[in-house]
């Protein structure tokens, strides 16, 4: 019906995450980074415009260039910001005029109705003309609304499906329970993923309250959120998809996107997806599958460029213990391959005590697999187990002044390399 | 279902409420109102340079107009008669329904739902087969607290926080802090339940009627708590922009980021929560601003740190002799 709107959300996936992640890039940035035309980064700006509350989108000066960015602040802003990039799928009026007309249509009835019963009824009204819509879109939109969209519902008898309203699941619910829901949603729309599906179910239910019950809702924002990102939303079409693949034990075919690889061939892979991983420090989703081989293979979502459900079924308890020998003393990502061995880890830590105890209990709570003993008043020692002790160098160097490594492979190497190139830059030597 | 779905557009909903509305007949101007306030800020317009408004009160050639509504004596109602019932009934969607089912799943929801809700969604929701299953996520990079004692405790203590915060009552309270000082029946309005994402632990923010400064508090460590039904002298949006504006830092911290092993991809997933503007330096560095809060200050230098050698803070100066210091102190380990 709007030229703004878009038929596959992939068409603003990258330059959001330009835009939100990075947001330093101009136009000429955009074009060259994504290697496309000055008219569709326009295009892609303008709708990122439309889509997005203008409080959100800023824009800085930098030189003769002007830098669009999309930011928010966790604590007054709880709601995600780029949820709503979600409600911008595009739609004909047919589908629009038709969803409507049946449902009103039904809803009037109020008892079921067959194919037939719906289009004599809304063409004696004058609202159908077969001119412009047939008998065959109607009977698609009412196969897609009662089993793809779940607002309606059918019973078929002799052979003829007669179409309803769905059941009301909240209606044994009273204004406080309704209450309580609202309450409950609020909070979880941002944990329980995908999220986009919580805030869209706050929507209706925001509405049921109102049209169905006449009950006032007041959103009084009482929950905040400590390491809650929003980018990751960017993916939840991928996500989806990969979730409904791992439910119905289904394979895929992904297509990755790699910046280092443009082959298009190695890029395509069929895959038994098993599960997903959320790296909740950093926002980051991974899919953990196995391939034909049932080698471990994982897959960044925000490099997945598609996901293709396919006919062929694997049994996802075939790889239960394969993921776990993968993945059990994996930090975030990291895979280990059976032909090796986790690698040890022993850190040192020295700390003031009593007053730095919490060093202590935040290290065993952030590595729950690892082991502290105590040596002497103020000096720790912890060994864990890692598939790749690379993983763990931003971690251990978030303890600077703490934690010296005793054992891991060119672990301390590494480090010491790394401080004294940190020292370099501030002109220290 | 879909999760990038049409029947989820905002102009698709926008149309459902709209029709909603003019059940018992509508004016024009307010449903222009509505319009209004749910289309997108910059305004469509369709190929036939018809407004979205112009579409749904049929103010075009017929075949363009979305004829939904029928306009009788000055108002508006749905072009079927709902014979006074709701026109458009309001139903979950199959997507919504997958998500509501895991919400029922949540560990925690007892603290938020009372048996009797829990149990008729449950039973509502029986036979639905849901995709969204917590055995199919696994959380990384999380912080294992240890589970807390008195889980009964918490769940009451939980529950009269949440009632305080929906009430907007201040709540005298007692609390032990992690060194084991005991603070005994203190005095605040509740601000927010504050949640953490990778320790999944609800702490509660509150403006110290006592202390009239902002302070947190871990819920099942709080004891003793009464909502009082009392003017404490302020009231909860006066204490919350108290707390955004006092704990603001006024001076941004500046970074340069060298873009070695991502490290650039990595910084801004670090700090994607906060305010920040960023630009290009050119010869592979960038230079980001982050405003941050205050009480944030240590996980800020220690997310530095963690960056290695490809971050640099150019200022504060008090932020980067912190991180110059705690270097040297690892070298000297």
């Amino acid at each position: 019906m709007f030229n703004e709107f878009i038929k596959h959300y992939n068409t603003i996936r990258d330059i959001l995450r330009d835009c939100f992640l990075y947001g330093y890039f101009s136009r000429d940035g955009l074009e060259n980074k994504r290697n496309v035309s000055s008219r569709k980064v326009s295009y892609e700006i303008r709708r990122i415009q439309q889509y997005i509350e203008s409080e959100y989108i800023k824009f800085d000066k930098d030189g003769r260039y002007k830098l669009m960015s999309l930011s928010y602040d966790y604590m007054r802003h709880p709601e995600n910001i780029l949820v709503s990039t979600y409600t911008t799928r595009s739609f004909t009026r047919t589908d629009l005029l038709i969803f409507y007309l049946i449902l009103l249509y039904i809803a009037s009835e109020n008892k079921p109705c067959t194919l037939k019963c719906i289009e004599d009824g809304l063409s004696s009204e004058g609202l159908l003309s077969y001119d412009n819509i047939s008998s065959k879109t109607i009977q698609r939109k009412l196969t897609e609304m009662s089993e793809r969209v779940g607002v309606l519902t059918y019973e078929v008898v002799k052979r003829t499906k007669y179409y309803s309203i769905s059941k009301d699941i909240l209606e044994k619910l009273n204004a406080y329970e309704l209450n309580e829901l609202m309450t409950a949603i609020g909070f979880y729309k941002n944990i329980v993923f995908p999220v986009t599906a919580g805030y869209f179910c706050e929507q209706t239910l925001k509405d049921y309250m109102q049209y169905e019950r006449k009950i006032e809702y007041e959103n009084k924002k009482i929950f905040n959120y400590k390491h809650l990102h929003f980018h990751p939303v960017i993916e939840e079409q991928v996500l989806w998809e990969i979730i409904k693949a791992i439910h119905q034990r289904r394979q895929i075919r992904i297509q990755y996107h790699s910046p280092k690889n443009t082959n298009n061939r190695s890029n395509r892979k069929v895959l038994n997806p098993y599960k997903i991983r959320y790296d909740v420090r950093h926002g980051r989703y991974y899919l953990v599958s196995f391939d034909k081989r049932s080698r471990c293979i994982v897959s960044r979502l925000d490099r997945l460029e598609s996901v293709e459900l396919l006919d062929e079924q694997f049994k996802r308890e075939d790889f239960d213990q394969e993921y776990r020998a993968h993945m059990l003393y994996s930090w975030s990502s990291a895979s280990l391959n059976p032909t090796n061995k986790p690698e040890t880890v022993k850190l040192e830590i020295f700390i003031n005590e009593p007053e730095e105890n919490y060093i202590i209990d935040r290290i065993k709570n952030e590595a729950p697999l690892g082991f502290m003993e105590k040596i002497a008043d103020g000096h720790y020692r912890f060994t864990m187990q890692v598939n790749d002790s690379y993983e763990i160098i931003p971690w251990i160097r978030s303890y600077a002044g703490y934690v010296k490594v005793l054992e891991g492979k060119d672990l301390a190497e590494k480090l010491l390399y790394d401080w004294k190139e940190t020292l370099a830059n501030y002109g220290i030597v | 279902m879909e999760l990038f779905d049409e029947v989820k557009n905002r102009y698709f909903q926008l149309v459902f409420r709209i029709i909603n509305e003019c059940a018992d007949g509508k004016a024009k101007a307010d449903l222009i109102k509505i319009i209004d306030n749910g289309e997108f800020e910059q305004k469509l317009i369709s190929k036939n340079q018809q407004s979205f408004a112009d579409m749904i009160l049929n103010r075009g050639k017929k075949e363009e107009s979305l004829n939904l509504l029928r306009e009788k004596e000055g108002l508006y109602y749905p072009c079927i008669d709902s014979n006074g019932e709701l026109p458009l009934p309001v139903r979950f969607t199959n997507l919504e329904k997958a998500w509501l089912k895991a919400l029922l799943n949540q560990s925690e929801i007892k603290l938020l739902l009372s048996n009797n809700t829990l149990e008729k969604l449950q039973k509502e929701l029986e036979g639905y087969d849901s995709p969204v299953r917590d055995e199919y996520i696994e959380m990384t990079n999380t912080i294992k607290l240890p589970e807390i004692f008195d889980r009964d405790k918490y769940k009451e203590n939980f529950r009269l926080i949440l009632k305080a915060l929906t009430m907007e009552k201040a709540v005298r309270y007692s609390n032990l802090d992690r060194n084991g000082n005991l603070y005994s029946n203190k005095l605040a309005l509740p601000i927010n339940l504050e949640f953490s994402m990778r320790d999944s632990r609800f702490r509660v923010s509150m403006f110290s009627i006592d202390e009239q400064r902002p302070v947190m508090a871990n819920i099942y460590s709080m004891s003793d708590i009464s909502i009082i039904d009392e003017d404490v002298g302020i009231d909860r949006e006066t204490a919350k922009n108290m707390l955004f504006q006092q704990k603001y830092s006024e001076q941004p911290i500046v970074l340069e980021v060298t873009d070695k092993n991502y490290a650039m991809e990595r910084c801004f997933m670090c700090f994607s929560r906060m305010e920040r503007t960023a630009r290009e330096l050119g010869d592979n560095k960038y230079e980001i601003k982050l405003n941050y809060y205050l009480f944030e200050e240590e996980g800020i230098i220690r997310d530095i740190l963690s960056l290695g050698p490809y971050v640099k803070v150019i200022s504060p100066k008090r932020i980067q002799e912190e991180v110059i210091k705690r270097v040297k102190s690892a070298i000297a380990l």
